[in-house]
């Protein structure tokens, strides 16, 4: 037994009054590893039922003791512990006491001790119905910790409302990434009337150590004003100075932890960024890393110190961009109001200088942690996995639903005589949701156990992915509290059939028959039906992602995708002496086809595939759309070697060489899409277009591959010179003959002469990039087949239980037929038939549910359509084949009925 | 008050006839005497021993000294009163068994 399970133990243990706790606490806890000793060699599922039944004695004894206590300090209520209802007692000395008017709370105490008793007689019953609802519940509360942590909770900010992120933003433009440090000082300057602050910052990964071989952290260089914007204060020390302490550091406090081992001395000691000694002068306070969810920020340095640690980062340059810029609104300023006031000003810079400031905008979002671009993209899938939870606990409702049901039946009598002997209907239905509410307190609470475990796997599977880290997944307040709702609902819907069926109770026939009322059957078999359509959606959506995961994995690019390895890097480009660029980036291709192995070498504003288009806004001589706007096509910057590279071939023309130099006629090449649409009679070879206002001229037409991950439309593609349509930021492509990425460090050392201090990201396969992208398909799909095999697990013990309550209530007539000759397979087909209908119909049930789910789903599947008929197949065989298997054990028990035994029992 | 034995309180103070025992030990005999019929988990076993040591029925002791277990373990042993309870119930139950039989009542164990 591990130190990590005995903290949940005692937790456990928690739930006992004080002094039960202090008296026997340690022997349980003694108890609890002798046990766990002896089933060591034991098989799984009989460790988990040990466990289980263990967690279950613990927490009802616990609710035991607690009420006995209450018991013991209030009034009136007698003191009479222990199982007395058991039915085996020995006989007993002791005579019950006369019982006073009960009060509501000693009502309450009563149905608490009777609920506690009754489930206590029937163990296995309770530890199904608490399972369940543990697991459905815990699924849900998982999901919910992700939703919160990625959604809900605010950043620990200072009055976060207020601070808001600042995009640039170019109508119409491709390559612009970001401000320059000379926009920051105008903004600043003239902004006050919509923000109290601003800040511009920039976020390197850069090297930990003396040297460059050491880990990757990710770094902040902000402008003094950043700590007052986000509203932090440091945890220990103190900020830089805003003036002249370009060489001082803020580290996160998560940095100090796992870096620096929570050193009390790292205040004031030198930590080494890219080889530049920087001195730690504060710690940020804990749980603040920056204003990117899943991307945190180890280190803060001033926005200064990008002048030691890169080359050509001069802030003095205004065509060095790359800034961005977050702000806090002024006091009483609201987001409409400050973008109105930030379009007025980027109007009257525009006019000041039109040359400088050209159409650059800014556009105001508030600061979620989530950055705007991708926020619709994460809140959408999201919104898609808590639908998916909340089918499930949707399907753990039902099947607890349809066990309670089965309970009040064979509680009629029990319930007739309370009835009987007076009992008011509230106080019947008083028992019975006492009873609900404490099997779904408990599932609860064992819920957020099985959450706090879902969450830690969740993490676990997350750190082999290329997915946002640092993600705490903390269980708060908000997660409680929906953890408490939701409980409380699901024990509504559970508990409201039960209840009414026990208000329909007939007296005397309640007394008599040992019948169940036909309508609680029809109900159970209601309940069977939902569980299995809610089992059939979650599959259904499961399939559909795991046919995207693979569609995308084997998709054909129309490109050489696995010998080409990509890295990003900062190209720090200098529009003042363009020749310098042009040179760093001829030398960084020549000095990598330099190695050996290397076939060819390409540079590129992005990668050939992604998940987002890059539009451009173009204009062409007889041309427009039907809407009268501007045409927009998908756009990429591109040096020599491109097409060579990635084995694109060149359908007509020629491909960028040196004569495309910054100074020349702008030229573009176009895909055959491109071509085919815009000049279908011609070639287009020779053709010309506006691009941002320039006239550019097609020299060459490529052959057409695939741009979006998810989108395998052909569609309309331009590519720029590099040359000519310069960007910041660039990836390398590199085709080789071996794999290339065992060799990251012969590629950085290549590549460091050229561009000294630049640290490109990892070399990745394009391939190894494409299934990168695949994340939230892998998520879905993951997600989806577990809770969709928890639902079909769920649906087949409901169609099981079902038809074997069934065949038990017709034993009788199922004798009979047999009596009169009536042969055994006949009684199979009769069983498995009603079972199969419950089946089929679930079937249709739960495709409508999937198609319902359409509009959450469609956007993140690729190359499969939301009503995919193989899938649609795949899982009708699938229910069909468990639907038969949960029928078969009741049907073989219908058939080995004996006439003469079943017609004798009554 | 004289307190009422429920089938588990009767089984715990039947496993402490032969001496002192501790808690783990007497869930295990429990268990085996009762074919599984009754199992206790570690809330419900200390929860009647308690019951049980603050009636009286049974007294905490030290270890006895062939065991050189941890100093956590506790053991408990039947008291006189306890003693006494117990042989009280095993005379009504066999006065009941006899009853029966003089009935014909009583059926071989599985017939039922």
């Amino acid at each position: 037994m591990d130190r990590r399970s005995d903290r949940w133990w005692r937790l456990l243990m928690r739930l006992y009054p004080p002094d039960f706790r202090r008296r026997y606490g340690d022997s349980m806890l003694d108890f609890i590893h002798r046990q766990a000793a002896d089933l060591q060699h034991s098989t799984f599922p009989a460790r988990a039922l040990e466990t289980a039944r263990t967690v279950l004695d613990l927490l009802l004894t616990a609710a035991r003791a607690r009420l006995a206590a209450l018991g013991a300090s209030g009034a009136g209520l007698s003191l009479r512990q222990g199982s007395t209802a058991s039915s085996s007692v020995p006989a007993s000395t002791s005579t019950p006491p006369t019982r006073p008017r009960s009060s509501p709370m000693d009502r309450l105490g009563q149905d608490l001790r009777y609920a506690i008793r009754s489930f206590a007689r029937r163990p296995a019953l309770t530890a199904v119905i608490v399972g369940t609802l543990a697991l459905g519940i815990g699924a849900n509360t998982a999901i919910f910790t992700v939703v919160n942590e990625i959604v809900l909770r605010p950043l620990p900010l200072g009055e976060p409302e207020r601070v808001v992120d600042l995009a640039a933003k170019v109508p119409g433009g491709n390559s612009f990434t970001g401000f320059s440090y000379a926009d920051f000082l105008q903004y600043q300057k003239h902004s006050g009337d919509a923000l109290e602050q601003i800040s511009a910052y920039t976020a390197r990964r850069l090297r930990l150590g003396p040297d460059l071989e050491g880990e990757r952290i990710v770094a902040q260089l902000t402008t003094p004003e950043y700590f007052q914007v986000v509203g932090v204060e440091p945890w220990i020390g103190r900020l830089p100075e805003p003036q002249g302490e370009p060489n001082a550091a803020v580290i996160s406090h998560g940095f100090w932890q796992s870096k620096l081992g929570g050193d009390p001395k790292a205040v004031g000691s030198t930590l080494h960024l890219n080889g530049a000694p920087f001195t730690v002068v504060g710690i940020g306070p804990e749980g603040f890393s920056g204003t990117f969810i899943g991307y945190p920020t180890e280190v803060w340095l001033p926005l200064r110190a990008g002048e030691m640690l890169l080359q050509s980062f001069d802030l003095g340059d205004p065509e060095m961009r790359g800034l961005e810029f977050i702000g806090r609104l002024a006091p009483g300023v609201g987001l409409e109001q400050a973008q109105t006031a930030l379009n007025l000003l980027a109007s009257r810079f525009e006019r000041l200088d039109p040359a400088r400031n050209g159409d650059l905008r800014v556009a105001v979002h508030p600061t979620t942690g989530i950055d705007y671009s991708m926020r619709s993209g994460v809140v959408g899938f999201l919104g898609l996995l808590m639908a998916v939870a909340g089918l499930v606990l949707l399907i753990t409702c039902l099947n607890v639903g349809g066990l309670l049901l089965a309970r009040a039946a064979a509680r009629q009598k029990e319930m007739a005589i309370r009835f009987a002997m007076g009992a008011g209907a509230a106080r019947v239905v008083g028992q019975l949701i006492t009873e609900t509410l404490l099997l779904f307190a408990l599932g609860a609470g064992l819920g957020v156990f099985v959450a706090s475990r879902l969450t830690r796997a969740i993490l676990l599977g997350l750190s082999d992915l290329p997915a946002p880290r640092g993600l705490g997944l903390g269980i708060d307040w908000r997660v409680l509290l929906f953890t408490a709702i939701t409980a409380w609902l699901a024990s509504l819907i559970a508990g409201l059939f039960p209840a009414r069926e026990a208000l329909k109770q007939d007296l005397v026939n309640g007394l008599r028959s040992r019948q169940a009322a036909p309508q609680s059957a029809r109900l159970r078999g209601a309940f069977v039906v939902l569980q299995v359509a809610g089992a059939v959606a979650l599959l259904i959506g499961a399939g559909l992602f795991l046919r995207s995961l693979q569609a995308g994995q084997s998709l054909d690019p129309g490109f050489e995708a696995d010998r080409v390895a990509a890295g990003r890097l900062t190209l720090v480009l200098d529009e003042e002496d363009p020749e310098l660029g042009l040179l760093r980036m001829q030398e960084v291709r020549r000095r990598l086809a330099d190695l050996p192995g290397i076939e060819s070498v390409a540079l590129a504003q992005r990668p050939p595939i992604g998940v987002i288009k890059n539009p451009i806004e173009i204009d062409v001589e007889g041309m427009e759309t039907p809407s009268g706007g501007a045409l927009v096509v998908d756009a990429n910057s591109v040096s020599r070697g491109y097409f060579e590279t990635l084995e694109i071939p060149l359908v007509a023309g020629r491909a960028f060489g040196p004569e495309d130099r910054p100074d020349s006629p702008r030229v573009v090449i176009v895909n055959e899409t491109m071509a085919q649409r815009f000049w279908p009679q011609q070639a287009a070879v020779g053709q010309e277009l506006r691009l941002r206002g320039e006239r550019a001229t097609v020299v060459g037409i490529a052959g057409d591959s695939r741009y979006l991950i998810q989108d395998a439309t052909p569609m309309a593609h331009v590519y720029l010179p590099i040359t000519q349509d310069p960007s910041p930021r660039a990836s390398v492509l590199v085709r080789s003959t071996g794999d290339v990425t065992k060799r990251q460090r012969e590629l950085r050392e290549a590549i460091q002469p050229a561009l000294p201090a630049q640290d490109p990201s990892p070399f990745m396969t394009l391939r190894d990039d494409i299934d990168r992208s695949l994340l939230p398909q892998r998520l879905a799909s993951a997600v989806m087949s577990a809770l969709g095999s928890f639902g079909l697990l769920l649906a087949s013990l409901g169609i099981y239980g079902v038809l074997a309550h069934g065949v038990n209530e017709r034993r009788r007539e199922i004798g009979i037929r047999l009596a009169l000759g009536g042969r055994r397979p006949q009684v199979i087909r009769l069983v498995v038939a009603s079972g199969m209908r419950l089946v089929l119909t679930g079937i249709v049930v739960g495709a409508g549910f999937a198609l319902a789910l359409t509009p959450l789903i469609t956007r993140f599947l690729i190359g499969v359509a939301p009503l995919d008929i193989p899938t649609l197949g795949f899982v009708t065989l699938v229910l069909l084949a468990v639907g038969a298997l949960a029928c078969w054990a009741p049907a073989l028990r219908a058939a080995a009925i004996d006439p003469a035994v079943s017609l004798r029992m009554e | 008050m004289v307190m009422r034995l429920t089938p588990s309180h009767f089984h715990i103070l039947l496993s402490a006839v032969q001496g002192p025992v501790h808690g783990y030990a007497i869930k295990g005999e429990v268990e085996k005497r009762t074919q599984g019929r009754i199992k206790l988990g570690p809330g419900s076993l200390y929860w009647a021993i308690g019951k049980l040591v603050d009636a009286g029925l049974l007294d905490e002791t030290s270890a006895p000294s062939e065991a050189s277990e941890g100093p956590s373990r506790r053991y408990f042993a039947l008291s006189d009163a306890g003693r006494d309870r117990l042989e009280q119930e095993l005379q009504i139950l066999s006065d009941i068994v006899d009853l029966a039989k003089s009935h014909g009542l009583v059926q071989r164990p599985g017939e039922a």
